[in-house]
């Protein structure tokens, strides 16, 4: 039962094996290009943020360079009216919301005795009224400030680092500072803007695309303009504090170094165990905007999805393998069935039934061949076990028929000064009905030779029928022809079977050497002279014994002298055949009866017997050969 | 061995004929062979028909010895007709006759022919070589 | 046995098909009678398909070639297969009867 076993669960595990390689191959790239779109969305998603970012700011920046540069011209007009200025810079701060202060900054003595010169409104913070006051003295020098210092010697606009503030509680400042100058291109006085930057961290905030990400506003030397982040607190420098940090990578250092040159772009970076990219751009006055986004909110949602897949999928195969397992080996349960059935039917059993299918598949092919090669075996088996039976019976058959013929031959063959008697015979494999016979009584010896019609059994019993009529009819000394006539009568009256008998019955008078003799159909016998010469005997045919009851036999009768013999046979002599088809035939014979026309009957007997057997050349022997020789000695 | 009474003989020389060349002994003989044996049984038989005034006709056909044996035998009167001497074939056309021509056939074409007359029967015995 | 005479001219052409034994020599007669009835006989008889022939139809060929000879005409028996022939030639017909 292993086998079976082993078979389903073999074949389960091909195709589950198979479709687990299928699923996770699909799965990758499945997984791998649903990456690659998500991280094309994020990343668009953030350069559009960064984008918007950037306008946002950049609007809001330019706001405050028009409010400024807007009033330029009113300040160019009331240069006269230094009092008016105060109104100049009370409507700055007033128009514009994130003004929170604005001066005009004259240069040293502009005004007759005035050393320091400044216009500055503010907004009060706790009130929001706006008050204005001279912003420079002793004690603020603003020229060696940097936002006037700077303007006043590019001549151009000018947007300060953040500070913060000191005065108004500890904010995050700016100035923008933008340059006055007279017909003669002299700066003569600076325009400022402060503006406060807790705006852009508001902005900031409400912009962070995933919870992890950092939006983060630097100036354009890295000082940190948002809030609290993981790159640094507000108003520190990115740059030191990555400086400072022990987490660091050379892939950091290129975002650093990009940013500084204030280029706009997208890159990845890797520290540590975070990994994310960072989008980034610069802004109208060299600040820049970032946003970060770290892989692990990028794709939080993919992989959930993804363990989500690869949770059912195992679960799926599992049942899978539960369900094939079983299904398969249900359906090959009928192999190991037939393998049951094959066991069975190789004892013997020829009846022992099959598994039922009735499925149309290759199971139920097989059980359809199974079925006829079973029946066919039956049928092969039980014909063989006829034939068997057929051939048994026909060997013993033929063994009895063999004993009985052997048990119808005498073997005692006579010897006396006056003759000679020799028989032999040899049986080919298929039992004819040869026969002979001899009895010697006073001076007469009675012989005969003959041959049954028909094999088997039939023929020997009634060769022994016809051999017991010759003994019985030799006992009443009748004329030859009438004791064939006896003979024949025995035979044919209970002859149903069609069977009859050449047969040769010969009388020779010892003394005289007179040779009574009929034949009834068989061959005419061998005469060989003391001189050599062979001839046959002359026969009138008649009939064989069995054709006609009360047929008129015809006897005839010859005289042998000293030394003559007459030799019996049957055709099983003449009819000898060769591979080639030639036969032994009648000239053969009598060349031998001539040459030895001294021997003994027992010698000439074993003598054509010899030449007859090597004539076969190997071949099996076609017929029963019967030899019966007797001759007056000299 | 075949064996075979006819009686009565009305109209039956054929089926006689047929008896023999049917017989197991006789189909397996080459044609050759056929045609003598159906021509010398026609001849035979006819005679008995004719001449033997018999009502009955006993057949008997076997084969030993390569030869092939067929004995008639029948209840009339004795006839033996290798008695007759055979007609002279030589003889011109006005002298000849028909008489004694089926004997002298089957003489021809049989390797024997035997009588026996006994007990108010008369036998007929054709023999052919077939080996 | 089927017996087809044909006359062409003055010659006669019979062919004759199939067997002539006991039971259907009166038949054979009859058919050619009229071989016999006509003057100067010109007879030529393929026997290409004559099957057999005993003793009694060769009777009938006798009838017919005295009958032919008396008239002063021919008779020809033509194409005999090689049993029919024997038996012609046993009986020494052969030599009364012309046979090509």
């Amino acid at each position: 039962m292993k086998h079976g076993h082993s078979f389903s669960a073999k074949l389960t595990l091909n195709v589950l094996a198979l479709s687990s390689v299928l699923f996770l191959v699909s799965l990758g790239i499945v997984s791998y290009w649903s990456n690659s779109l998500i991280f094309e969305e994020a990343s668009k998603g953030a350069r559009n943020l960064v984008d918007k970012n950037i306008s946002e700011i950049n609007g809001i920046l330019s706001s405050i360079e028009v409010s400024v540069s807007s009033n330029a011209w009113n300040v160019k007009e009331h240069l006269s009216d230094p009092d008016f200025l105060y109104h100049v810079t009370d409507r700055i701060v007033s128009e514009n919301e994130n003004i929170i202060g604005s001066a005009i900054a004259f240069v040293s003595n502009y005004y007759e005795g005035k050393h320091f010169f400044s216009p500055y409104s503010y907004r009060e913070q706790e009130t929001g009224r706006i008050l204005s006051k001279q912003l420079g003295n002793e004690d603020y020098d603003y020229f060696y400030m940097e936002w006037f210092s700077a303007p006043f010697e590019s001549g151009k606009p000018y947007w300060g680092e953040p500070y913060f503030d000191k005065g108004g509680g500890e904010q995050l400042m700016c100035t923008y500072s933008y340059p006055l100058t007279d017909s003669q291109g002299r700066v003569f006085a600076i325009m400022t803007a402060d503006i406060a930057l807790n705006w852009i961290s508001d902005i900031q905030a409400a912009m962070k695309p995933y919870p992890n990400s950092t939006v983060v506003l630097l100036s354009s030397i890295g000082t940190i303009l948002s809030s609290k982040s993981i790159v640094g607190n507000l108003g520190e420098n990115i740059y030191s504090n990555f400086e400072n940090s022990t987490v660091r990578s050379r892939n950091v250092d290129k975002i650093l170094n990009s940013v500084l040159n204030h280029e706009k772009g997208l890159m990845q970076y890797s520290v540590g165990s975070d990994h994310g990219f960072v989008v980034f751009g610069p802004l109208s006055n060299s600040w820049v905007a970032t946003v970060s986004c770290t892989y692990s909110d990028i794709f939080a949602g993919a992989s959930r999805i993804l363990f989500l897949i690869i949770g059912i999928g195992i679960l799926g195969i599992i049942l899978l393998f539960l369900l094939c397992y079983r299904v398969i080996r249900r359906l090959t349960q009928p192999l190991s069935e037939f393998a049951n059935s094959a066991t069975e039917i190789a004892k013997g059993n020829f009846e022992s039934s099959l598994p039922e299918i009735k499925s149309n598949d290759e199971i139920g092919l097989l059980r359809d061949s199974f079925a006829n090669m079973q029946s066919s075996l039956k049928n092969y088996i039980d014909e063989l076990k006829i034939t068997t039976a057929a051939n048994e019976r026909f060997e013993s058959e033929l063994s009895i028929a063999n004993k009985i013929q052997a048990a119808m031959l005498p073997r005692d063959f006579p010897v006396s000064d006056k003759f000679d008697l020799f028989a032999c015979q040899k049986s080919s494999k298929e039992v004819g009905g040869d026969l002979y016979d001899f009895i010697v009584k006073d001076n007469v010896c009675y012989f005969a030779i003959g041959d049954v019609s028909g094999k088997g059994v039939p023929a020997s019993l009634v060769m022994a029928a016809t051999k017991a009529a010759f003994r019985f009819v030799a006992t009443l000394n009748l004329p030859l022809d009438q004791m064939i006539f006896r003979i024949n009568n025995s035979l044919s009256e209970n002859n149903e079977r069609g069977m009859f008998v050449t047969f040769f019955l010969g009388r020779l008078n010892l003394d005289t050497g007179l040779l009574e003799y009929c034949n009834a159909g068989h061959n005419p016998p061998m005469v060989t002279r003391a001189d050599g010469t062979v001839c046959k005997l002359e026969v009138i045919p008649n009939l064989a014994l069995g054709v006609w009851s009360d047929f008129p036999f015809k006897a005839q009768s010859a005289v042998l002298g000293k030394g003559d013999r007459v030799t019996l046979y049957t055709d099983g002599i003449t009819e000898a055949e060769k591979a080639d088809g030639s036969l032994y035939g009648e000239e053969r014979l009598i060349e031998l009866l001539s040459k030895n026309r001294d021997m003994t009957q027992e010698a000439l007997c074993s003598c054509i017997m010899d030449s007859v057997n090597d004539y076969f050349e190997g071949r099996p022997q076609n017929d029963d050969i019967t030899l019966l020789s007797l001759g007056l000695k000299r | 061995m075949l064996v075979k009474r006819f009686e009565p003989l009305e109209g039956r020389n054929i089926e006689i004929i047929e008896t023999v060349m049917n017989s197991a002994e006789v189909t397996p003989l080459p044609e050759d062979v056929q045609f003598k044996v159906r021509l010398c049984v026609e001849e035979v038989e006819e005679n008995i028909l004719c001449y033997s005034g018999s009502t009955w006709i006993e057949l008997r056909v076997y084969v030993q010895n390569g030869r092939l044996v067929i004995s008639f035998c029948d209840g009339g009167v004795e006839f033996n007709p290798l008695d007759k001497e055979d007609p002279d074939i030589s003889a011109p056309l006005e002298k000849r006759s028909i008489g004694g021509l089926g004997i002298l056939l089957c003489k021809k074409m049989m390797d024997s022919l035997s009588y026996k007359y006994e007990d108010g029967r008369n036998y007929l015995t054709l023999e052919k070589k077939i080996a | 046995m089927t017996v087809n005479i044909e006359n062409a001219g003055s010659k006669t052409f019979v062919t004759l098909t199939g067997r002539i034994d006991t039971t259907n020599a009166a038949q054979f007669q009859a058919d050619i009678n009229p071989l016999l009835n006509a003057d100067n006989p010109d007879i030529e008889i393929d026997c290409t398909d004559m099957e057999y022939t005993s003793s009694q139809g060769l009777r009938i060929f006798l009838i017919l070639q005295k009958s032919v000879t008396m008239k002063g005409g021919s008779l020809v028996l033509k194409n005999m297969k090689p049993a029919v022939k024997e038996v012609f030639d046993i009986t020494g017909f052969s030599s009364i009867i012309r046979i090509v």
